[in-house]
């Protein structure tokens, strides 16, 4: 199967949910079950995906190849989709920090993990950093985020290293997730910060975006009994990444190849992933380019 | 002596480094990018309930294989449109002998916990304990078929079975078989051992596209195997970096590549390894099967035999089947059976691609079963060798699917009585 990296740049608050909790938080996000790092599960981005091409004439053709046939009458209309959409993993949580407002923050095993991906991909990432030291941070040397040598974060100081080998894995990002914009591509690597694992994984525990709701009774005019709940979304300006893989066509009569499937899905589309969208909720970019190395 | 018998591979990052460049290999390593999902086939509804998440069997690795290499091949795959191709190019896939799976952590193959090994207690006061073939008692019988020993645990234990690790790393199951009582602790096998975590669910809805909204009766969940870091590492504040593997043989070498395993066409990364990251006996090990006199052979993948919980091959020569993987297979040794533990059977079933129908509902029995055998008459170390990760199964395309991978270790048979 011909493998390609996707990247998803949340420009609004992004729910994707699991249904109802029994927890502090009624409506949590998915969370990958090992690591318990936000993820957007490949099913609700290839359902997307496919409302958006079937609603548009010129693609709508392409839809079976790519998704499978939407109703399957018995085993002889069956076949499977060209495309397999993985889960998209966390790649930079925006955290709220003291200086330059907001700090685009990683890990080491995320950076690890990435980087595999893209090895898949046949993409020549660049060497993995340093690891930080415990309870320590490393920046880009022009760092907008680090004041006095310190990170602050949420409610955490992190003394912060000046790494200048972060600034390729900050420009590699910036490149996937802003091809045209080289000011964006400047304000991120400014932003980017590599955390210990554990700080990260408190991070993404704590610093997501809690919304509290409440429903208004429309007779009264004032909030409905019970009607109080608890959102969790990823913040705007999240990147996550994922990895789909295209084969040949699977449809009778239909003898496209991987490569000629590819050329059916965008290089960048806007879409509203995720739950809550009357809300504003889940506008993400989706962006398929290759970041030359 | 500890001695391990597998080489040093690269772990999951060199791996992932050479994916690229690695040379096709007979040897494969399989990286879950997300929670596997496999179900048995078994019918369910609200009242028998849904099966939990399942390790792998083999015709699941089988087919994503077999699909692997004929897509990598260019042929056969997707099946021709009319009949007669199409079954050629299914008798050409089926053909394909592949083994396993098996679980890789770093470089260490794991292999699923014998059935004659039984926990008992729980936190310090867990222990794991040999259960082995012993004569009855005076005056004591039960309803064995005839000549079969019963399976008695190697010393007297008090208190309730307990948990332990379903997977053994390759060194422990060798100490163990190689009869080291009291060498391996229960935290030893749980630190270097594997228990699959509990399944991932995820709750799907279908959207109504004209109404942008759920559709009446379409809520379901499914339920994946996670074969990333380990859970309890992410509960202390950090992820783990050794994600499992499924270790896997096959007959044509293939090259590294993404492919989809299992349902809902969840991704995993293929990527070749050297030929000796497959499990190779210890020296010796063969000779010490001759020497004993008997041997035990304890499934690492769920079999099928004729028979249920027996070989069919034993009503037969009482000679194991000839390797799939070795035409030069020397003579197979004659074994008589002499004691069997078994856990209880699993349902499993697929989809037949070629008939586009489901198959029938099958009885496995599990990994880890363990049969006792005495060697009859004499035999040669060398045609013990053919045994070692063979399939015993008795349907040869049972053998080529990767069902019954067994794996021979010395075994001193006992008298019938005391």
């Amino acid at each position: 199967m011909q493998p390609r990296i996707f990247h998803l740049h949340a420009l609004s608050a992004l729910h994707c949910g699991v249904g109802q909790a029994a927890d502090v938080v009624d409506l949590p996000i998915a969370r990958a079950r090992a690591t318990h790092l936000p993820i957007v599960p490949g099913s609700s981005l290839r359902g997307v995906l496919r409302a958006q091409m079937e609603g548009d004439p010129q693609r709508e053709p392409d839809v079976p190849a790519l998704f499978g046939p939407r109703e399957i009458g018995g085993a002889a209309d069956a076949f499977a989709g060209a495309l397999a959409v993985g889960d998209a993993h966390l790649l930079l949580l925006p955290v709220r920090s003291l200086a330059g407002i907001v700090c685009y923050a990683t890990s080491p095993f995320i950076l690890r993990r990435y980087r595999q991906d893209l090895i898949r991909a046949g993409q020549a990432a660049p060497p993995l950093p340093n690891e930080p030291r415990e309870g320590q941070a490393r920046v880009v040397p022009d760092s907008v985020n680090r004041q006095d040598g310190v990170l602050f974060l949420e409610d955490l100081d992190l003394p912060a290293q000046e790494d200048p080998a972060l600034r390729a894995w900050a420009a590699w990002i910036g490149q996937a997730v802003h091809p045209d914009d080289a000011d964006a591509q400047t304000d991120l690597v400014t932003r980017f910060a590599l955390l210990p694992d554990n700080i990260m994984h408190y991070l993404a525990e704590t610093a997501t975006e809690i919304r509290t709701r409440i429903a208004i009774d429309p007779a009264t005019g004032t909030v409905k009994r019970g009607a109080l709940w608890y959102e969790e979304n990823l913040p705007a300006e999240s990147v996550l990444w994922g990895v789909q893989a295209l084969s040949r066509s699977n449809r009778q009569g239909d003898d496209r190849d991987a490569g000629a499937l590819a050329a059916c899905l965008p290089d960048e589309e806007l879409l509203q992933l995720g739950g809550k969208a009357g809300v504003g909720r889940g506008l993400v970019r989706l962006l398929r380019r290759e970041v030359s190395a | 002596m500890r001695q391990s018998a597998v080489p040093q591979s690269g772990g999951a990052g060199a791996a992932a480094d050479v994916v690229g460049a690695a040379r096709p290999s007979r040897t494969l390593s399989l990286t879950p990018l997300a929670p596997i999902i496999v179900r048995s086939g078994r019918p369910f509804d609200g009242w028998t309930g849904v099966d939990p998440a399942r390790f792998p069997p083999p015709s699941t690795l089988a087919g994503c294989l077999r699909t692997a290499w004929a897509r990598a091949q260019g042929v056969g795959f997707p099946l021709a449109p009319d009949a007669e191709s199409a079954a050629a190019s299914a008798a050409r896939l089926t053909g394909l002998a592949l083994a396993g799976p098996l679980l890789l952590r770093g470089s260490t193959v794991l292999l699923p916990k014998p059935a004659d090994a039984l926990y008992f207690g729980h936190g310090r006061q867990a222990r794991c304990v040999r259960a082995e073939p012993r004569p009855f008692d005076t005056g004591c019988g039960a309803d064995l078929p005839e000549g079969l020993l019963p399976v008695q645990l190697s010393r007297p234990v008090e208190g309730k079975p307990g948990p332990g690790p379903s997977w053994w790393a390759w060194q422990d199951w060798l100490d163990f078989r190689r009869g080291e009582e009291g060498e391996v602790t229960h935290a030893e096998l749980q630190q270097r051992g594997w228990s699959p975590p509990a399944g991932d669910r995820r709750t799907h809805v279908a959207i109504d596209r004209d109404r942008q909204a759920a559709v009446e009766g379409r809520l379901f969940q499914t339920e994946g195997l996670e074969f990333a870091s380990d859970p309890s590492d992410a509960a202390a504040g950090t992820f783990g970096d050794e994600p499992l593997r499924l270790l896997a043989r096959c007959a044509e070498p293939l090259g590294a590549a993404l492919v989809t395993l299992g349902g809902e066409r969840r991704l995993a990364a293929m990527t070749p390894e050297p030929e000796s990251a497959w499990p190779q006996p210890p020296d010796g090990w063969f000779e010490d099967i001759v020497r004993a006199g008997g041997l035990s052979l304890t499934l690492v993948t769920p079999a099928v035999f004729a028979a249920g919980y027996l070989p069919g091959w034993l009503d037969a020569d009482r000679a194991p089947p000839d390797s799939v993987f070795d035409a030069t297979s020397p003579p197979r040794p004659r074994l008589h059976l002499r004691a069997a533990t078994v856990d209880r059977w699993q349902p499993h079933s697929g989809w037949d691609l070629a008939r586009q129908q489901p198959r029938p509902t099958r009885k496995l029995v599990p990994a880890g079963a363990t049969y006792w055998f005495a060697l009859a008459g004499d035999a040669e170390p060398e045609a013990l060798r053919g045994l070692w990760l063979a399939s015993v199964c008795d349907d040869e395309q049972d053998r080529r699917d990767g069902f019954g991978l067994a794996l021979p270790a010395p075994w001193t048979p006992v008298a019938d009585s005391n």
